[in-house]
């Protein structure tokens, strides 16, 4: 870690596992109500992630452009040197939203990122998502009738739920609009289902987390006990 | 006054004698008197002299000097009819007047009695003075320097006796039999007729020899003793009322004759003595100021004032009914002074008196303008005489707008310009200097009087305390600028200016902008740091409801800790105990699992399988162990792995991962590749499945911990050759099961159990030195199990609670039973 001062491995990864420990202790706090520590432990995330994020991207950046740039040079690729160049630029432009009166230079650069992501965005949403998927449902045969009804009631019914323009109360679409808010209904308890799944989901893997923190505080602690001549 | 019958015209030479007779005017003199002069108000009287025996001598000396002034040419029409007796004062006027120019008067009544409005007293004696009265002396005319002949006392109607119930005035008292002491001539003793027809108010005393009861103003008014009227008519002694003069006295106004003093209406009565005595329009000739009151003068204003005769007293022209000594008192007929300029320049007033009202033109008594004669018109700017302040009132409008803060128009702005002639000391004391006019501002000190020949009229010496009360000059003391005041445009006070100017008033008394601080409710506030704490510490804010009580929070505090102490004793405690706590049995992987299990598995050695590393160190503990079975599997199978990450910090929980993946003591080779991050997140997958490669990829494991990203590798491998396997996390293992339904993800590991049986299943692929025992494997799904059976227990427990209780429902509103 330290140019010319030999540290063992072992006592890094001691360094970093007493960090880590102190760390989510700070996490922990929480519950009894410390809130600084946890705010510490927040801010120390936070801090340390878009650190990481920023030497990621300036090394994405020299590995990607400008290494490129000079192999591309050396081998006189205009064409990729034009690319690269335009990318250069782009990402030159989008400085510019740092300054309230130059950032509309910068619109420039939002503009084609936006355009270009929505674009591939909607394509794979419509290809990948929505097509598929209604093909899927629609050809569901599944193991048995029923299965097959269910899936096909909750799927009409839960894109029915999402229908707030039915709220006619006269005339002979009042029929129309009770259908819709019967429908409605049965979708969203089919929603409810869906919500409820995933928030299983969501406590199981919450619950790992909190598993794999502990599995990592039991030899530490077990190592501190032996350390203290307590077993 | 009040106008009686008509009197007749001055051409006619009978006079009609009632009441007083004064002496009547020369020939060609038009008279003073008549109705005009009768219908005069009369003034108000002054107190009247106290009542004082005459000595007969006395009496009748003055009254021999007063019949002795008198022309002789007095026209007849101051004779007294037949019939009438003559007040023995107006026969004595008609003696040689003492003073020049004088002439006599015959005194009948007490004028200064009657003009006080005292009824007079038992006839007083004559008075001691062997000399005239000045008021006397005054009403001789200028054109009646002429030796005083003894004239013969006719009286004029209006100085015969009055006749019954004829007061028009309150201030004329009625008429006494008795005619006054000193009004008795000093010559023959009036006969029993005579005296029976005297009036009582023609027999009152003579103005009181001390000087200091009666008023100065009737002491210098008073005639001389010497000042007869040539035609003095006798006093009709049956008459006892207020003479007709007075009382005929018509109010009619003045015309305005420049050249000419206030002329009184022509009357046939009036006497001889007095028409003598009044000046004619054209005969008249400077002559020394009257001296007529200032307030007299400022009352009206002067005409171009004619050339009085030098006699002080100008008697006005016949033309008017009013006597004309009561003439001589107005402004307009003040004479000049002798040595002063023509009479065409008025002399500008001094102060007005304190409390002195300056009366408009208009509003000058009509006893006053006919005595005075001709009045101004209302509006006669273009008169030079005309007071300075007169002009301001009649021409010029207000300088400043009503509502301005500027000093209203000061009567006392400018000066009075009084009128020419002869003016009684007093009066001439009273009038201001041309100097010391207002218009040279506040007056300080005592101002300079002007040339006794600016004007006609000495500005008398005034006292600081009343020249401060002066008016002030425009110029110097300029009124303040007022900025005109926005006018309202709505409301009733439309239009109106400076109307309830709060803001200013606000702004002036505070000199500073006006500060609200309104009240803001307790409610208000504590919803308002709520709010600010919610933002402050982000979604981990505590939200409390409202109106929650203390116990309440604590309440809820004290589940919350419940809850908490429970999972986490679920959850360490499989944990602390290990293997030995089996508590669950080893699980059977999913068909999704199986699936992918053959995948990997069918994998040549040196495929090209791309991993995306799509968590961050924060879903690690979790999805390491899925993506450890997977690169287990991987590598055991050995495949190219290049390891990608769409976040900025895959790559390094990657690369932890990797670098722990195979124990130390193994000697199995791995061919893995960190390609790093890849951004652009969705274009990067499309990019990545599409660049050219020496070698195809095979596979592609999504190790996934949020839904976004399997669906980017989803969406963009729709189509593609390669086979797209996913190990996600269980929180999104709900949105890849259509994914996985509809065969568009080929494999799905969901979570730590499905990682677990995974392990387990590739027990049987790995050598032997990596196999784990299963019971160890198993330790996370005891945990995991215990910690799902506290968490039903208590969501169960919870419901059922909040289901009796009726809290934390919308209908309940944290309503408390029990």
């Amino acid at each position: 870690m330290i140019p010319g001062v030999p540290i063992p491995a072992a006592t890094v990864n001691l360094i970093g596992t007493v960090i880590a420990a102190v760390l989510t202790l700070c996490v922990f706090s929480y519950l009894l109500g410390i809130r600084a520590l946890y705010r510490l432990a927040l801010h120390i995330l936070i801090g340390a992630g878009v650190a990481y994020a920023v030497i990621v991207a300036l090394s994405t950046l020299y590995s990607r452009v400008w290494l490129r740039w000079i192999d591309a040079s050396a081998r006189g690729d205009m064409g990729l040197m034009g690319y690269l160049a335009f990318g250069v630029l782009l990402g030159v432009l989008l400085l510019f939203k740092i300054s309230r009166r130059a950032s509309g230079l910068g619109n420039i650069s939002t503009g084609y990122l936006v355009g270009v992501g929505l674009g591939v965005a909607a394509g794979g949403a419509l290809t990948g998502t929505l097509v598929t998927q209604s093909i899927a449902t629609a050809t569901f045969t599944g193991t048995s009738p029923a299965a097959f009804f269910i899936g096909l009631l909750g799927t009409l019914t839960v894109l029915i739920s999402f229908t707030f323009t039915a709220t006619w109360r006269r005339g002979p679409l009042k029929a129309v609009a009770q259908l819709v808010q019967g429908l409605s209904a049965a979708g969203r308890f089919f929603l409810y289902i869906a919500l409820g799944t995933t928030f299983a989901g969501v406590y199981v893997a919450s619950v790992s987390v909190l598993i794999g923190r502990v599995q990592f505080f039991i030899p530490l602690v077990a190592s501190v006990l032996k350390y203290l001549g307590i077993e | 006054m009040t106008a009686a019958s008509p009197e007749p015209k001055p051409s006619e030479t009978h006079v009609v004698k009632k009441g007083l007779s004064l002496p009547t005017k020369p020939s060609g003199e038009s008279p003073a008197t008549g109705p005009a002069a009768r219908a005069r108000p009369t003034p108000p009287a002054p107190t009247p002299p106290p009542a004082q025996p005459a000595t007969p001598g006395e009496a009748d000396d003055w009254l021999s000097r007063l019949r002795g002034a008198l022309p002789a040419e007095q026209p007849a029409e101051a004779q007294p009819p037949a019939g009438e007796s003559v007040p023995d004062w107006l026969r004595d006027l008609e003696g040689e007047p003492s003073v020049p120019g004088a002439q006599a008067v015959t005194p009948v009544f007490d004028l200064a009695a009657r003009l006080g409005g005292v009824e007079p007293s038992e006839p007083a004696p004559t008075p001691a003075e062997p000399e005239v009265p000045d008021w006397v002396a005054r009403l001789g005319t200028p054109a009646t320097t002429k030796p005083s002949a003894p004239i013969e006392p006719q009286v004029p109607d209006w100085l015969k006796p009055p006749a019954p119930a004829k007061l028009s005035a309150p201030a004329i008292p009625p008429v006494e039999p008795e005619a006054p002491d000193w009004l008795k001539p000093p010559s023959p003793a009036p006969t029993p007729a005579m005296e029976a027809e005297v009036p009582d108010w023609l027999k009152q005393p003579p103005p009181a020899p001390s000087e200091a009861e009666a008023p100065d103003w009737l002491s210098r008014l008073a005639p001389t003793p010497a000042i007869t009227e040539p035609s003095a008519p006798a006093v009709s002694p049956a008459e006892s009322e207020v003479p007709d003069w007075l009382t005929q006295l018509p109010s009619v106004p003045m015309a305005a004759t420049p050249s000419a003093p206030a002329v009184l209406p022509v009357e046939s009565e009036v006497p001889d003595w007095l028409s003598q005595l009044a000046p004619t329009p054209a005969a008249e000739e400077p002559s020394a100021p009257v001296e007529s009151p200032d307030w007299l003068e400022r009352l009206t204003p002067p005409t171009a004032i004619p050339s009085v005769p030098s006699e002080p007293e100008a008697v006005p022209s016949i033309e008017s009914e009013a006597p004309d000594w009561l003439a001589q008192l107005s402004p307009l007929t003040v004479a000049p002074e002798p040595e002063v300029a023509p009479v065409a320049e008025p002399v500008e007033p001094g102060p007005a008196l304190i409390g002195e009202q300056i009366p408009e033109p208009e509003e000058t008594p009509a006893w006053l303008a006919d005595m005075g004669g001709a009045q101004p018109a209302p509006s006669a700017p273009v008169l030079t005489e005309m007071p300075d302040w007169l002009k301001e009132l009649e021409t010029k409008p207000s300088p400043v707008q009503p509502e301005s803060k500027a000093e209203p128009p000061s009567p006392f702005a400018e000066p009075v310009v009084l009128p020419t002639g002869e003016t009684p000391a007093w009066l001439q004391e009273l009038a201001p200097t041309e100097a010391a006019a207002p218009a040279a501002g506040v007056l300080a000190g005592a101002p300079m009087p002007p040339a006794p020949g600016e004007g006609g009229l000495v500005a008398a010496q005034l006292p600081s305390w009343l020249q401060g009360l002066g008016p002030k000059e425009p110029s110097a003391v300029a009124p303040p600028k007022v900025e005109e005041e926005p006018a309202e445009t709505e409301g009733i006070l439309a239009g109106v200016r400076g109307a309830l100017p709060v803001a200013q008033i606000a702004l002036q008394m505070s000199g500073v902008g006006i500060s609200v601080s309104p009240e803001i409710p307790a409610g208000d506030l504590s919803r308002a740091g709520a709010l600010q704490e919610l933002l402050a510490r982000g979604m981990t804010a505590v939200v409390r409801r409202e109106g929650e009580s203390r116990a309440g929070r604590m309440e809820g505090k004290v589940w919350r800790w419940i809850v908490l102490l429970l999972i986490a004793v679920a959850v360490v405690t499989p944990l602390v105990l290990g293997p030995d706590l089996s508590l669950v049995s080893a699980p059977s992987l999913s068909p999704m699992g199986n699936a992918m299990y053959d995948s990997i598995q069918k994998l040549a050695p040196g495929a090209q399988v791309l991993v995306a590393f799509d968590y961050d160190a924060t879903q690690a503990p979790e999805m390491d162990v899925v993506a450890r079975a997977v690169m287990r599997h991987l590598i055991a199978r050995q495949a190219h792995i290049e390891v990608v990450s769409l976040y900025p910090t895959g790559p390094a929980v990657a690369q932890v991962m990797i670098n722990n993946i195979l124990p130390t003591t193994s000697t199995v080779k791995m061919d893995v590749t960190n390609r790093s991050y890849l951004p652009g997140q969705t274009t990067a997958v499309a990019t990545l499945v599409t660049e050219a490669r020496s070698k195809p990829l095979d596979m592609v494991i999504e190790l996934a911990a949020t839904p976004d990203s399997l669906r980017w590798w989803v969406e963009q491998m729709a189509g593609r050759p390669e086979t797209l396997l996913a190990g996600v996390s269980a929180s999104v293992e709900p949105v890849a099961q259509p994914y996985a339904a509809n065969s568009q993800l080929k494999g799905l590991l969901a979570g730590v159990p499905g990682a677990v049986a995974y392990q387990l299943k590739l027990r049987g692929v790995l050598p032997q030195t990596e196999q784990q025992n299963p019971s160890d494997l198993l330790v996370p799904l005891n945990s995991i199990a215990v910690a799902n059976v506290a968490l039903v227990f208590v969501m169960i427990f919870g419901g059922v609670i909040q289901l009796l209780s009726g809290r934390g429902s919308p209908s309940g509103d944290g309503r408390r039973r029990g």
